[in-house]
């Protein structure tokens, strides 16, 4: 086969003062011709920069500290930047994580595709409009003449992603560096967009170097597949081998983390009293019905899952019913009394019952403030004394997996897994009923969603906890959810028991989002405890 | 961190510290600092360095009345740093209030509060002091009203802007869930996280006051006399000072030096804020 790009031991170090010496350690590997490489590490793995070597662009203050870069037979280990130039956009493209940022807000979108052609073709002006067409089309854009006038604005995420695409594929290059080219696309339109770059594998022979952290991704995409962690390549091989019978300790601890669309758990009775009903709750932004009437009931103990795409309405959900907003109408009963008609000191009271854990741990702790301090408060307005508090916070430091110690210390100070634990005592700090969990593990690299979703269960069986989780990802909500509700522009379309609503989904959107759950077909193997 | 940390980790700091510091010490220890009595009449128009008849040195000369302008500009860092500072303190108090109720509850609070802001800022400043200080009169109290009624807007604005974006954090979205009390949330939530943009502009708008202080001395409507001001200073010895440059030169140079010296103080730390975002960490 026809290697394509090859990198040969490839070093990169990172600055003086950085928590390790190098980005990218020893790296080889080869991406063939008509081949999708899938590179797939977590946070931090050094991903991201070695795909940034592979087409010459490394971030400053990085630097090449040994090892050979070859592309297409020749060696462009020393290139100067004047010859990447000639090379970047024509012979290799890249296609970037956020197709927004990567287009120019102010210029028509078939003009930019223009300009890849102007500065490395030799089409005339009317040669260049012609292609830009055929580009838009055989990306599957709908009416290329339209969307060619079209400013970035004007198009959704998919279509923007597409334009990239088609940017990238203008002068037909022989490697495509994708850095989570989907990431920030919903899972329908991420579906569309990884079935588009498979047909460009196949129709174009194109070698593509696929940089993701998501294994659904990888099952779904990948002919081979590398797997990075501090800059190493731990393991490299056919997809097929590295999913199913992955031979090195960290790439089997990655996969096992993964969690199974396929759930064969079963889960005890269900049957409990309900905690928390939700009758008819609207909420509507001038003439936007973000939430048409929503009933659903949350029965103590339970896990309710809400799934949804971008703009379905699962996040509104969330905070009418948490008050963080007002509704427009409909009811949230906690015991048969309407929290959503509390107001003044009477709510304030009632809001230890019902709380929340956010997505974001980075910006859910307040950076000024110790962690007692912000745990502890937490129990102050839940009616404890300062001292009881303190010792409440020490306790919950030690159910959520952190030391004592942790107390005195800033959230700056702690990994995102750490501050979501944080997030999570503060949480419980309240000895709430119900606990609203917003994307709580979406921003967490895949081991550590595990265990940060294996402590949201654990808890949830020791304090008989009623949860509602929010998700934008099947996996989760099927490794988690004992009920599943499936929201889409503001209404909950389907909601039933979680095995039978994915074996078995009855209404067609659900469907479509099972069919769209990248590597569905694929159940990661449960191994990690033999290694 | 630390008022030290900041200063050895930034140049431009460091020098408008010192400067400032200067200034700050020559208020403090005004009376010890000063060589004369800045209120006392020795000789007239001593050039500087020169010497009174009776053998006294005025190193930096003596103005019209015969007073020691050294003293009298050591004497004038007292008034002026004293007076900018309760002013400023008193513009900060109104603004913060006001940009915290309208960033934090929007709504008509906002519309209201943001339309009086934008009313008084849509006048000119100068004429905004001159026309409050004549009809209240010239007095230090009436300097700090009318500092405070031509900052606080502008100060408003910024504090409004910080809280509308801190605002929708999820810090604050955590506190409210908690049952916490609004006001605490804007005091122990919101503010602290603020507090970098803000102080870097209680460094400008101190040396702001300072020259309107000046300003205002020289229009005679400062501090009555015989106070020692800067602007008044100047004021006294405009009429001489081709003849007597020294007599408007130093106080020219006091209030300069004082406002670069807040300037730079300023710089450095928006240097330092834009280099560590989250200042608060660690």
């Amino acid at each position: 086969m026809e290697q394509i790009l090859s990198i040969e031991n490839l070093s990169i170090a990172l600055p003086r003062g950085a928590d390790r010496g190098f980005a990218v350690d020893g790296v080889t590997l080869q991406v063939a011709r008509g081949e999708i490489l899938c590179v797939v590490g977590e946070s931090g793995s050094g991903k991201s920069v070695l795909a940034s070597a592979a087409m010459g662009a490394l971030a400053p203050g990085l630097r090449r500290t040994g090892g050979r870069l070859t592309f297409q037979g020749q060696d462009v280990t020393d290139l100067p930047e004047k010859a990447w130039q000639k090379i970047r956009g024509n012979r290799i493209a890249m296609i970037f994580q956020e197709p927004m940022a990567a287009l120019n807000p102010a210029i028509p979108v078939g003009g930019q595709v223009a300009e890849v052609l102007e500065l490395h073709g030799d089409l005339d002006r009317a040669g260049r409009a012609a292609r830009v067409l055929a580009l838009l089309a055989a990306t599957h854009l709908p009416d290329p003449p339209r969307i060619a006038a079209s400013f970035p604005h004007q198009l959704s995420g998919g279509q923007c992603q597409r334009v990239v695409i088609a940017m990238a594929l203008a002068m037909n290059p022989a490697l495509l560096i994708a850095d989570e080219p989907t990431t920030a696309l919903d899972v329908t339109t991420q579906a569309q967009v990884l079935r588009l770059i498979g047909e460009l594998r196949d129709n174009f022979g194109h070698g593509i170097l696929f940089i993701t952290h998501d294994f659904g991704v990888v099952a779904e995409i990948a002919d081979r597949v590398a797997v990075m962690r501090h800059g190493r390549l731990v393991e490299i091989g056919p997809a097929d081998q590295v999913l199913n019978r992955p031979q090195d300790p960290y790439t089997r601890m990655l996969i096992d983390a993964v969690p199974d669309l396929h759930r064969q758990v079963q889960r005890p009775s269900r049957q409990a009293e309900p905690a928390l009903r939700i009758e008819g709750l609207a909420k509507t932004y001038g003439t936007l019905q973000a939430l048409k009437p929503v009933s659903l009931t949350l029965r103590r103990g339970r896990t309710v899952a809400i799934v949804g795409e971008s703009g379905s309405g699962k996040s509104t959900l969330a905070k009418t019913v948490i008050r963080l907003q007002s509704c427009s109408a409909g009811r949230v009963l906690v015991d048969g009394q309407d929290f959503a008609a509390l107001s003044g000191r009477a709510l304030a009271r009632a809001r230890r019952r019902i709380q929340m854990i956010f997505q974001d741990p980075f910006g859910s702790l307040n950076p000024r403030r110790r962690v007692g301090d912000i745990v502890g408060r937490a129990a102050v307005l839940a009616g404890m004394t300062r001292a009881e508090a303190r010792a409440r916070a020490a306790e919950l430091m030690e159910l959520v997996g952190l030391k004592r110690e942790a107390l005195d210390r800033r959230p700056g100070q702690f990994s995102g897994g750490q501050r979501q634990r944080i997030g999570i005592a503060r949480a419980l700090a309240m000895s709430p009923e119900i606990v609203i969990a917003d994307e709580s593990v979406s921003a967490l690299d895949v081991s550590v969603q595990k265990q940060v979703l294996a402590l949201i269960d654990d808890l949830q069986q020791r304090l008989g906890l009623t949860v509602m989780f929010i998700t934008h990802d099947l996996r989760v909500a099927a490794q988690i959810a004992d009920y599943i509700a499936v929201m889409r522009q503001g209404e909950v379309v389907e909601f039933g028991e979680a095995e039978a609503l994915l074996a078995a989904p009855r209404h067609d959107y659900t469907r479509a989002l099972l069919d769209a759950a990248p590597g569905r077909h694929w159940s990661p193997p449960r191994l990690a405890r033999e290694a | 961190m630390t008022v030290l940390g900041v200063l050895r980790r930034s140049g431009p700091a460091l020098i408008g510290g010192a400067v400032v510091g200067v200034w700050l010490a020559c208020a403090l220890f005004a009376p010890l600092l000063a060589p004369y009595d800045p209120l006392k009449s020795y000789s007239p128009l001593i050039s500087p360095g020169g010497l009174s008849p009776d053998g006294m040195r005025f190193w930096l000369g003596t103005d019209l009345l015969g007073r020691d302008i050294l003293s009298r500009l050591i004497h004038g860092a007292r008034t002026v740093v004293v007076w900018a500072g309760l002013a400023t303190l008193s513009a900060y108090v109104v603004g913060l209030a006001a940009g915290l109720l309208a960033g934090f509850y929007r709504g008509w609070v906002d519309t209201v509060l943001s339309f009086v802001a934008n009313t008084v800022l849509s006048f000119p400043v100068l004429v905004l002091y001159i026309v409050i200080i004549v009809s209240i009169g010239a007095s230090a109290a009436n300097i700090v009203i009318a500092v405070t009624f031509a900052s606080a807007p502008a100060i408003f604005r910024i504090v409004r802007a910080l809280t509308i974006d801190l605002r929708s954090r999820d810090f604050v979205a955590a506190a409210i869930t908690q049952g916490e009390s609004d006001w605490r949330i804007m005091l122990v939530e919101i503010l602290p996280n603020a507090s970098g943009p803000l102080v870097v502009d209680v460094c400008l708008r101190l040396g702001y006051t300072a020259i309107t202080i000046g300003v205002l001395g020289f229009l005679g409507l400062g501090l009555p006399p015989p106070t020692p001001d800067w602007g008044g200073m100047i004021n006294d010895g405009r009429a001489m000072a081709i003849a007597f440059p020294h007599l408007v030169v130093f106080p020219c140079i006091a209030i300069s030096s004082l406002m670069l010296g807040l300037s730079l103080l300023a710089d450095g730390l928006r240097e330092i804020a834009n280099a560590g975002p989250g200042g608060g960490e660690g």
